[in-house]
């Protein structure tokens, strides 16, 4: 098996980190209230497609490399929502959609698309 | 002996250029007309706006953007083959279209169905462009139109027709950009 190429390193350091920017946004957005629920839900939609972005990057990724690109194209298709919907900071917003277009580059990437096919698991 | 080789990069060049400036002319005449409120107003009331350079920023961004995409589309259909020519083919309508929205304005009763025809026909068009870029494997492309719809769909849960209408001009705009670079990596 050949060693794991430093852009899959970088797609998954950056989508954990826009999870957990997700997740801050999600706990910010909590305001006591079960009527905030909605707006949390839409905050932790973000976390859970950039997990999975992140899990994708990982040695054994479960999916083809062109799922990669589309779920990182999500995980910024969902930030944006939660920031139109006033569930996110914009500034937190511009940050998760930055880091969703790196990992979109990342999974295109020839050396990402080759490794991902080669150890792919299903 | 010189060779002609078709070139895409000035239908590239249009497209980035129209995805790129309509949504600054779009929030220059928001701002100059003051009174206009997301959700509530249609992009079309800036077109019969009472400032008449709100108004005139409104129709003649639509009339050059409307036939700057009828360019882009017909010189696609022209250049490419399959579900990118007939991609082509129906931006080209569209364009139309938008060209028409800017004429006749809201004062006329037209006007809707020019706007509904344009929504309509420029859904139509991503739902083939899409089509042609999962057959050539353009992964970028895809998720860009996979992206745009999502937040389409999300915007018509949430929002009444006017928010709708916004936000499907903003991500269309994200779309004909993303195309447009496509187009200029694409080989002829």
């Amino acid at each position: 098996m050949s060693a794991m190429p430093n852009t899959m390193k970088l797609g998954m350091a950056l989508a954990f980190l826009g999870a957990i920017g997700a997740f801050v946004s999600m706990a910010m957005a909590w305001s006591g209230f079960v009527e905030s629920a909605p707006i949390v839900g839409l905050d932790m939609l973000a976390a859970m497609v950039f997990f999975a972005v992140a899990g994708c990057f990982s040695t054994y990724s479960p999916v083809k490399a062109p799922t990669v690109v589309v779920l990182s194209a999500l995980s910024i298709a969902f930030s944006v929502i939660a920031a139109i919907f006033n569930a996110m900071n914009p500034i937190v917003c511009i940050i998760l959609v930055a880091f969703g277009i790196i990992c979109m580059f990342c999974g295109n990437l020839p050396s990402t698309k080759d490794y991902i096919d080669a150890n792919r698991l299903v | 002996m010189a060779t002609k080789v078709k070139s895409a990069a000035p239908l590239s060049f249009i497209a980035i250029l129209v995805g790129a400036l309509v949504p600054i002319l779009f929030a220059i005449a928001i701002f100059t007309d003051g009174y206009w409120e997301f959700n509530f107003n249609t992009l079309s009331d800036l077109g019969v706006s009472y400032n008449e350079t709100a108004a005139g920023i409104f129709n003649w961004t639509c009339i050059c953007a409307g036939a700057l995409i009828a360019i882009y589309g017909i010189g696609k259909m022209l250049l490419k083959s399959g579900y990118d020519a007939a991609n082509g083919l129906i931006l080209a309508v569209g364009g139309i279209f938008l060209l028409s929205i800017g004429i006749v304005t809201e004062n006329y009763s037209e006007h809707y169905i020019f706007a509904y025809c344009y929504f309509v026909t420029m859904a139509i068009a991503i739902l083939v462009g899409a089509a042609g870029d999962v057959k050539n494997g353009r992964n970028i492309t895809v998720a860009i139109t996979a992206m745009v719809i999502v937040i389409v769909l999300a915007a018509a849960i949430g929002f009444n027709i006017a928010g709708l209408e916004v936000v499907s001009v903003v991500a269309m705009c994200v779309w004909i950009i993303a195309q447009g670079f496509s187009l200029s990596f694409s080989k002829a």
